[in-house]
């Protein structure tokens, strides 16, 4: 008999999937502060640098939906977060960054052929931010792989605004720059999630291992119980009435009527 | 369920993770800064640069090196390389002619930020703040040195000072930040416990539940189907079989039917004051191998035992907050008159002589308490060799006073 269920390690092939927020819950718990503190970075970068850059602003409407939907994605960030919307699902994943990333192309239309400088854009760094706030809540292939698409979207846009810009050095510095601020963060953030499971992987093994062995010194205790309160049970009116039986001999009609 | 990650294990893990997390934000940015090099080197046709390059892939050798074995020798190396590094790269970028205004490009910026991100090499949160400060200075220091020597308007950028701002408050978040519900990391711990003896309890009491089904509902159908009258050999067989099983305990497994032979050591040992000592320390997360012989916990006197759970628990605490370690060992053993307790750790250890006077547990909780009880305690530590505490005490010695009034 073995009673174990704790003492089986988790399969290191499940590591990628794997999340500080599922393995340590107190501990994403007490993360949770710098979610918000993230998101209120995002959103009041995204503001300012609108508002200081405004002399770049071509299509304001365009300007204004590149801030609604930062602020939609810190948003998200902040609800999905949350210990009672726990776990931090998928979904919700995609859609930060899907709404990051829209910020940023709505921002490169709003100022298309009139930006300046690549560096002071306020897309590339909030969708790093953003993803690197993602650390304790999602597994680390996920962020990495949300960090080289989101940086591969920000070169995209990037390229074709080589000729407006006001520092002239090769359009691949220009991607430097930008996807820089993306990966520099998000790799970061994959980078904790990932050291981060495979030691609570290690620590909660050993933890387990002891837990068994801890449950293992009480077994006799719990298996005398058991057999007491059988022997009990049992001594109450089944071992009198089949041992009188078999010390007299015979059934009797009382024997009979007891037993039914 | 999951373990809670007790709370003496929460700083060195986050600290470890958040380095984790630094370097490779540094080797990124030393990844860009060395693309940055390249490229601009390829077309400016400027060879200087290439001084900037070699600088950026030493920078990214000692860093790769740094996150692999995290010392202060190669936290220093690093920082001394990349202020050297930083200067070389900086004074190239600024040094071409006509590109760059002034010192604030984000280029500028990327070993720089590289070498801000050397804070999570520390142990704990306030060396990370150092090493990062340390990393902020000797960067814009030789900033504005390569941006007067280029003769390029020297500016403060914002990425390595909100870098650095926001790593020192993580840091510091991840130091001194205790985590709510701290009493829910025992609770779980508790649960845990209590769910694997459930468990064990709920397997034992379903064998018991398909012996009664098996055997006596059997014997007791029969019975209640045979007429009056003299037994029958097949029926009187039956029952006295039936009876040798359920008297029996053959329906468990060897191990558990060799464990209800009476030993009430063990008993002595789920009931002592040393077990609960050592359940409270696991219920914390410190994992304790018990060894030697239990049951001699059965000659102690109630308040000896209660007197040296206290001590021994005492002991354990004092491996969770310094030994720097969460494993511990219990060697219990009688020899004669004398009962003793040993424990022992792998930790950091220590110099009793230089304890400060604020270490009040070995001194009060455990060396007072045994002498009360006419025992003794031999403590073997030093540093890094880890602690060994041998509690001793008379097997059947008087009843200490709680009061402090017993044998001194």
């Amino acid at each position: 008999m073995t009673v174990t269920p704790l003492a089986q390690p988790r399969p290191h092939a499940q590591q990628g999937t794997l999340t500080q927020q599922r393995l340590d819950p107190l501990g994403a718990l007490a993360a949770w502060p710098l979610a918000p503190v993230v998101a209120l970075i995002v959103v009041a970068y995204a503001a300012t640098s609108t508002a200081l850059q405004a002399g770049q602003i071509q299509h304001p409407l365009l300007s204004v939906l590149a801030i609604v939907a930062s602020v939609a994605a810190a948003g998200t960030l902040v609800a999905a977060s949350r210990p009672d919307h726990a776990p931090f699902d998928r979904p919700l994943h995609l859609v930060m960054v899907g709404l990051a990333v829209s910020a940023h192309l709505l921002d490169q239309a709003a100022r298309w052929g009139h930006n300046t400088l690549i560096q002071d854009d306020f897309g590339p760094l909030s969708i790093g931010l953003l993803l690197l706030a993602l650390a304790p809540y999602r597994p680390w292939r996920e962020i990495a792989l949300s960090g080289s698409v989101a940086g591969a979207v920000v070169a995209a846009v990037t390229v074709p605004q080589a000729p407006f810009l006001s520092i002239v050095v090769p359009p691949q510095i220009y991607v430097i720059v930008a996807v820089s601020q993306v990966l520099a963060p998000a790799l970061a953030g994959a980078a904790y999630s990932r050291r981060i499971v495979r030691l609570l992987l290690t620590w909660q093994t050993d933890a387990r291992r002891a837990m068994a062995a801890r449950t293992e010194e009480s077994r006799g205790h719990v298996v005398r119980a058991v057999v007491e309160q059988q022997w009990a049970s049992l001594g109450a009116g089944v071992f009198p009435l089949l041992t009188g039986v078999l010390d007299h001999g015979e059934v009797t009609r009382a024997d009979i009527i007891r037993s039914g | 369920m999951t373990l809670g990650l007790p709370d003496h294990l929460v700083e060195p893990i986050l600290s470890r993770a958040l380095a984790r997390a630094s370097h490779w934000f540094a080797l990124t940015c030393l990844a860009g800064a060395l693309l940055s090099a390249l490229s601009l080197g390829l077309t400016y046709e400027a060879g200087l640069l290439w001084m900037a390059v070699l600088s950026v892939l030493a920078m990214a050798a000692l860093l790769v090196t740094l996150s692999l074995r995290p010392t202060v020798v190669l936290t220093i190396a690093y920082l001394l390389v990349g202020t050297g590094g930083t200067y070389l790269y900086t004074t190239d970028l600024l040094g071409l002619p006509d590109v760059f205004p002034a010192s604030n490009m984000f280029l500028a910026a990327l070993p720089k930020l590289a070498l801000i991100m050397v804070g999570g090499a520390g142990s704990g949160a306030l060396t990370g703040v150092l090493w990062s400060t340390a990393g902020f200075v000797l960067a814009e220091t030789v900033t504005v040195i390569a941006a007067a020597e280029a003769e390029v308007t020297y500016l403060p950028d914002g990425f390595t000072i909100s870098a650095c701002l926001f790593l020192v408050a993580v840091l510091l978040l991840a130091g001194t930040a205790r985590r709510p519900h701290r009493a829910a990391q025992s609770a779980i711990h508790r649960a845990v416990h209590a769910d694997q003896s459930r468990l064990l309890r709920q397997d034992l009491d379903l064998r018991a539940l398909d012996l009664n089904q098996d055997t006596t509902l059997n014997e007791l159908i029969a019975l209640s189907r045979a007429r009056a009258g003299p037994l029958t050999e097949n029926l009187s067989g039956s029952i006295r079989a039936a009876l040798h099983r359920l008297r029996g305990t053959d329906w468990l497994t060897d191990a558990d039917a060799h464990r209800v032979s009476h030993s009430p050591g063990a008993d002595a040992w789920l009931t002592s004051e040393v077990y609960l000592a050592i359940e409270r320390c696991r219920d914390r997360g410190l994992v304790v191998d018990v060894i030697g012989d239990r049951s001699a916990l059965g000659r102690l006197d109630p308040v000896v035992d209660r007197e040296l759970g206290l001590a021994v628990q005492q002991c354990l605490i004092n491996v969770i907050l310094h030994a720097g370690i969460v494993s511990a060992e219990v060697d219990i053993g009688g020899d004669g008159g004398i009962f003793s307790v040993m424990v022992m750790d792998a930790g950091r250890g220590f110099t009793e002589s230089e304890t400060g006077a604020d270490r009040l547990g070995l001194r009060q909780a455990v060396r007072r308490r045994i002498k009360r009880l006419g025992g003794s305690v031999t403590v073997l530590t030093r540093p890094d060799a880890g602690t060994s505490v041998l509690l001793s005490v008379p097997a059947a010695a008087p009843a200490a006073a709680p009061d402090g009034q017993g044998t001194r």
